[in-house]
Formats: structure tokens, C-alpha cells, sequence
């Protein structure tokens, strides 16, 4: 079964399987988005009237059209718990990593 | 004997995506030592600055926000081809510190095409309160240039930057950026976008997983089923009804210096031995209707467009085209309309200038031909003066007045944007159809605006406008008008001729004569249209104050108008042509003058359709 972006849920995580028709300018725009292979994305909620759903992707959020999202195969579909806190406990494969932060120096 | 060389001037790129604050360091870097104007043969913006620092003058070249110099709209093709041209020394990359790795694309093309390049982080203090944090000595290492933090909005850190800046340009040879990408290839696009991940990785921290919860409590709040619309009328009924109670005094206070400067000037010609001809053109036609226009236009638009402003800078504005789009989508046309919709209140031409964050062609057509159907700052003055009649509510503009006026002034833009999504796909039903293009709609975070700066700016920006607006269309308009009233043909003045001639159609329409003349010589400005049904009503040749609403209603009453003719003037105004200069910028932006003529038959015909139907019915009921 093919799971599309257009299918997640608000809330549910994925990983980017592939994308469709990469050539036309909306493919390179999602690209340089950052909706690639191997990318991770969280369905964040869909407009109050139903189209289009804003997704986070690489540290941005971008909303994308039904049909647009409809172009990117997702698997490993999960859902994120409510409490952020407990997001990180398995997180190898994500960008956020809950470590100390260096304050950094404005010179 | 010296020779004086002038060194020349140091070019700076600025390059970034969208919503890094790559235009809060312009403007901190060039203060007021800059000007915005169009880049030859295209209609994308751009802004020139300079600065001098440390005795040598260095130029700022504030390009177009885009996501990669892979052109895909016109901003993007501006920013490849100028890396391009060779006529920047040194290109400055500004990276948001919250989103470094989506920023890194870009900056990793630039770097692909020179390293004459320095790296701005900013946005290092909101970075900082969500828990973000960046080694900026590790990113210089991993990149190979200067990288330097900021927080521009504070001020902080754009004297380090200038250092660096300057310390690149000493020790640069000569010469300057050429270089381009190569045709666009799988492996590299993959390429960058894995160095990209690997860079962020190493470089970048966060603290808090849920560095963005405030950010997603905001948009649940914003965008919810239940609160997402609600919100958003109430605000834009608030930014409304502060503009028009704002108004009115200042709008009171110009009038009456106006009117005392006027009658000094008048004395001053008296003195001089002026004939009473150039006495009547150039006070009573020039100076009244300049005047006119700036005590009406000033004060709603120092109110609306700093709020506005606002509002953007706050970044809630994406959040209402996440709203709207699926209005747009049955249209055909693109959410972003939506947010030019949202310039239009203040002014059609900036809604028509800011057509230029739609992407697609067709879309943007769209959008700039139907954006005269929403009221402007220009309208808003007379169409409450209108519903007020219409309640009879004879009071001088007192609190309860105002907010019953404001609501159904709020159901009258209901009913125009609602008319400009019909008018939409009408368009792209018919002579602008196509599929509706793809559409990607970044929300960037939250940010708190510079509340002071905006203000300043804005202001001054608006009073520029209003005051060259006042000089370029009106003076000349209101002599125009003058000479139509009081140049006699066979008895009666021109205006007369005028007016008769097109009552009986008018009268069709559920106006008259008066009415409609006035809609066509108020082209130049809507605000003029109900000075001059007055004045003719009143067979002066002159224009007088609309000051005292009772006169006004009872002027209207004696010249036959019942509550059908208020309600339809009310509609006309709200679809008849656009103003004369948003005519021009349709012109410019479109760059024909068949666009012009198509934007001008479609308000006008949905609004004669509309006023047609109302008459009928209204005189049927009567």
C-alpha cells in the first residue's frame, strides 16, 4: 500500500520514498524546499478550509496544495506524541538532537 | 596640483532566501542612503544603498529574496544573472539562524560560483530564545569564508560585519563575481542538499526539541476551524476601524489649515491684480482639489499602512493565504492573492505592484485586473458617509455611529471580495484560462516587529506618495474640472452638457447624470467623486467642504436621490475603473495597454450589472 504526503494526518511523521516528476518547476521548487529522498517530514495541520496542510520539512514549514503533496511517496508513517518532550527518545535518524547548546559569541 | 581620484565604489550582493531579514540589514547598513525602483526590463524590485566606512564608500545591491539561483520565477532569474554579470565584487549571503539548513542551498550555490563571498547569519537573538545555537567559527571552517552573526533588528553586530566586509574587499585582487551554475543534475542537487544536512549537523544545536511549540500554539490559534476565520475578520475590522476613527481629526485639522492658507492666498492675488479666471484656476481648481486629496488620503493612510506593515512584519500574513487558498483554488487563481487583496484596502496601485509575489503569469494577471474591486483608503471616507446617510443617522461621526457604519462598511468589503474571487474566475474561465499552477507557501516563524522603525518608515514612505499623488494627478485634475465647470458652451457650462448627456443612461442604472460624470472625471482620484456631485448639484463652479453630513444629505434628497440611488453609488464606487494611477501601474506591470482596458471593462461592467439589478428591484419595491 502507497502511502502519499497528501495522506498523512496532522501530526504523523515520514520519511520522503521518492517524488514524482522531479523535472517540471514545481518538482525543483519541492527540491529546493528540501523535499527529497530520505527527508524527514511532519504533517503540522490543514487550513481551516480543508486544502492546502502545512508540513515541516527541514526545519521550515512549507504548505503545500493536495495535488502537490499527492506527487511524494512517504513511508514509515508514525505518530509524534503530544508531550514534545518525549519526541526525542529514538531520534537517531532526525535532525533535532537534544544536547547542551553553546551559547554562541557575537565578536 | 593634486589629482582627486575618486575610488570607486565597492559592490556588494546581497543574497538570501525569503524572511532572513536580509532587508533589516540593508536598511541598518544604508539608513536613508538608499532608493527602491525596478530592474530594467523586469518588474522585480530592487534596492540600491551605500555607506561609507572606514573612508570608502561601499554600494549595496539588496537582491530579490529566492531559494535557489535555479530560475524559476523572475526574482530568482534577477539574482543568477547578476552573479552573473560581473558587477558585483562581493556577494553577501544572510542565513536565518533558525533555518540554517534549508538557507545553506543557496549559499552553497553561491559558494559554487565564487568565494568572494562573506556569510551573515542573523536572526541570532530569536535563534537564541527558542534554544538554537550556531558555532559561527565552525561554519567559517566547514565553508571556507567569513562568517559573521547578527541580530539586525537590535542593531548587533552590523558593525562587525562591515569590518569583515571591508577587510574582504583590501584583500581581494581585482576583479569580480562571474561565474553561473551549471545545468541543474541530479547528483548535484543531491549533493548539496546531503553537505547541507552534514554542515547543519555539526554546526547547529538545539536545546529544545519543541523550539518552535510557540510558533504552533500561534498558527493552531490562527488557523484552527473554529478560530482561524473569526480571528482574521476581527482584525481586519480592528485595523479598519482604527484607521477611520484615527482619521478624522487629523483629517479636520488639514482641511482647516488648508482652508487659511487658502484664503491668504487668495488675498496675496487679490493684491497682485490677478485676473478672476487665474484666480478660479489655479486657487479654486488646482488648490482645492490638491488640497482636497491630501487632508482626505493622508491621515487613513499613515494609519492603515503602518498597521498593515505591521501585521507583515509580524508574519501573520502567510497565515491568511493559508486561509484563503481554497477560495483562490476554485478560482483558478493563487492564495497569494489573498494577501495582495490585503494591499488593496490601502491602495489598488500597491495591490497591483504586489501582484509580483505570484509566480505564474496568468495568476498575477489575474490578480493585478481584479484587484480595483477592493476598496481603497480613497473610498473608505466617502463610502461611510454614504451608510450613514443610508441609516439616516444624522450625527457628526459619533462613537455608536461609527461602529454600526463600521460593520456594514465591513459586510460592503465582504461583498467586494467576494465580487473579485467571481471576477476571478469569470477571468480564468474565459480569456485568462489555464490550470491553476502549483503553489508552495512558506509560514516563516513569528517575529516581533520593530514597532518604532515601521512607523517611521512607513510614515514617511505614505507621505511621499500622497504628496507626489496630490502634485501629479490631482492639481492637474482639478484644473481640468475647473475649466468643464465654468467654460461656457451656449449658455451652460461644459460640466452641464456633460452630465445631461449621460443621464439617460445613468438613469438605467439607478444613478444620474451627476452621479456618473463624477465617477468619470474622479479617474484621477476616487476621493474627488463626492466633492464633485456637490458642486455640481449646487451649479457652483467651484469645489466646497463636504464638512456637515445634514447638508450633505439634504443636497441629495432636493436633487431626487431615494435610498436606491445611495445604495447604488455605494456599489459603484465600489466597482467602477480603477484610479488613474493604478491604471499606469497596470500599464507598467503588465506592459500593455490591452490589460488596461481589460481591467477597466470588468469592474465596470459587474458594477453596472449589479447597480441594473438593484434599480430594478429597488424601484419595483418602492
Amino acid at each position: 500500500m502507497e502511502y502519499y504526503l497528501c495522506d498523512l494526518k496532522s501530526g504523523q511523521r515520514a520519511r520522503i520514498a521518492g517524488v514524482c516528476r522531479q523535472d517540471d518547476p514545481m518538482g525543483r521548487r519541492l527540491q529546493d524546499l528540501g523535499f527529497v529522498e530520505g527527508t524527514e517530514v511532519c504533517c503540522l495541520q490543514e487550513s481551516p478550509l480543508g486544502d492546502p496542510t502545512a508540513f515541516r520539512v527541514r526545519g521550515t514549514v512549507i504548505a503545500l496544495r493536495g495535488n502537490d503533496a499527492a506527487r511524494i511517496r512517504v513511508e514509515s508513517v508514525c505518530q509524534t506524541q503530544e508531550r514534545e518532550e518525549k519526541v526525542c527518545k529514538n531520534e537517531e535518524e532526525s535532525c533535532l538532537k537534544p544536547q547542551e547548546g553553546t551559547l554562541w559569541e557575537l565578536r | 596640483m593634486g589629482i582627486e581620484v575618486k575610488a570607486v565604489p565597492k559592490i556588494i550582493a546581497f543574497v538570501g532566501n525569503p524572511n532572513v531579514g536580509k532587508s533589516t540589514i540593508f536598511n541598518g547598513l544604508t539608513g536613508l542612503r538608499q532608493h527602491t525602483g525596478n530592474w530594467p526590463g523586469k518588474t522585480v524590485s530592487n534596492a540600491q544603498g551605500s555607506c561609507l566606512y572606514n573612508g570608502k564608500e561601499f554600494e549595496f545591491i539588496d537582491l530579490p529574496g529566492c531559494y535557489s539561483l535555479y530560475p524559476h520565477s523572475a526574482e530568482e532569474e534577477v539574482t543568477g544573472e547578476f552573479l552573473k554579470s560581473g558587477k558585483a565584487d562581493l556577494v553577501m549571503v544572510v542565513c536565518d539562524a533558525g533555518c540554517l539548513e534549508r538557507n545553506l542551498n543557496l549559499l552553497l550555490q553561491v559558494l559554487e560560483i565564487t568565494d568572494r563571498a562573506v556569510v551573515c547569519v542573523n536572526l541570532m537573538d530569536e535563534a537564541e530564545k527558542k534554544g538554537i545555537s550556531v558555532d559561527l567559527n565552525k561554519l567559517s571552517a566547514e565553508l571556507g569564508v567569513p562568517v559573521v552573526g547578527t541580530s539586525a533588528s537590535r542593531g548587533i553586530g552590523l558593525d562587525r560585519l562591515l569590518k569583515v566586509l571591508d577587510e574582504m574587499t583590501e584583500n581581494m585582487e581585482g576583479g569580480s563575481i562571474k561565474g553561473s551554475l551549471g545545468p541543474p543534475s541530479e547528483e548535484r542537487i543531491r549533493g548539496r542538499i546531503d553537505r547541507a544536512e552534514e554542515i547543519s549537523r555539526k554546526v547547529v544545536r538545539f536545546s529544545r526539541p519543541d523550539y518552535d511549540r510557540r510558533d504552533r500554539k500561534l498558527d493552531r490559534i490562527f488557523t484552527s476551524k473554529l478560530t482561524g476565520f473569526p480571528i482574521m475578520f476581527l482584525l481586519l475590522a480592528l485595523i479598519f476601524w482604527i484607521t477611520i476613527q484615527g482619521a478624522n481629526v487629523p483629517s479636520q485639522f488639514l482641511s482647516e489649515k488648508f482652508h487659511s492658507l487658502e484664503i491668504v492666498l487668495n488675498r496675496i492675488l487679490i493684491e497682485k491684480g490677478a485676473p478672476v479666471w487665474l484666480q478660479g484656476a489655479l486657487i479654486d481648481g488646482i488648490y482645492r482639489v490638491a488640497t482636497w486629496v491630501i487632508a482626505v488620503m493622508l491621515p487613513p493612510m499613515a494609519i492603515f499602512f503602518p498597521l498593515f506593515t505591521l501585521l507583515e512584519d509580524f508574519g501573520y500574513l502567510p497565515r491568511i493565504a493559508f486561509n484563503l487558498d481554497r477560495c483562490f483554488q476554485r478560482c483558478r487563481a493563487c492564495g497569494k492573492q489573498a494577501l495582495t487583496t490585503c494591499m488593496g484596502f490601502g491602495c489598488n496601485a500597491v495591490g497591483v505592484t504586489g501582484c509580483r509575489i505570484i509566480d505564474s503569469p496568468r495568476e498575477r494577471l489575474i490578480a493585478m485586473l481584479t484587484n480595483s474591486f477592493i476598496p481603497c483608503n480613497g473610498r473608505f471616507p466617502a463610502l461611510i458617509a454614504l451608510l450613514l446617510l443610508l441609516f439616516a443617522v444624522r450625527s457628526e461621526g459619533g462613537g455608536a455611529a461609527s461602529i454600526a457604519a463600521v460593520f456594514a462598511l465591513c459586510g460592503l468589503i465582504a461583498l467586494s471580495v467576494l465580487m473579485s474571487l467571481l471576477a476571478s474566475r469569470f477571468l480564468s474561465e474565459t480569456i485568462l484560462k489555464g490550470e491553476p499552477s502549483s503553489f508552495a507557501l512558506e509560514l516563516p516563524p513569528y517575529r516581533k516587529p520593530q514597532i518604532g522603525k515601521v512607523i517611521v518608515r512607513s510614515l514617511l514612505d505614505r507621505t511621499l506618495f500622497v504628496l507626489g499623488r496630490a502634485v501629479v494627478v490631482a492639481a492637474p485634475a482639478g484644473l481640468l474640472i475647473w475649466i468643464f465647470a465654468n467654460v461656457p458652451v451656449g449658455g451652460v457650462s461644459l460640466l452641464t452638457v456633460f452630465t445631461e448627456f449621460l443621464d439617460p443612461f445613468a438613469r438605467i442604472i439607478g444613478l444620474d447624470g451627476v452621479i456618473l460624470g463624477a465617477f468619470i472625471l474622479g479617474l484621477p482620484a476616487n476621493e474627488i467623486v463626492l466633492p464633485i456631485i456637490m458642486m455640481t448639484y449646487l451649479a457652483q463652479g467651484t469645489l466646497i467642504e463636504a464638512g456637515d453630513l445634514q447638508a450633505m444629505g439634504m443636497i441629495f434628497e432636493a436633487n431626487g436621490w431615494t435610498w436606491v440611488t445611495v445604495l447604488c453609488t455605494m456599489v459603484f464606487y465600489l466597482m467602477h475603473w480603477p484610479c488613474a494611477t493604478t491604471l499606469l501601474t497596470i500599464r507598467r506591470e503588465s506592459g500593455s495597454w490591452r490589460w488596461v482596458g481589460v481591467s477597466i471593462l470588468i469592474p465596470a461592467m459587474f458594477g453596472m450589472g449589479l447597480c441594473f439589478l438593484i434599480n430594478l428591484i429597488g424601484t419595483a419595491v418602492m
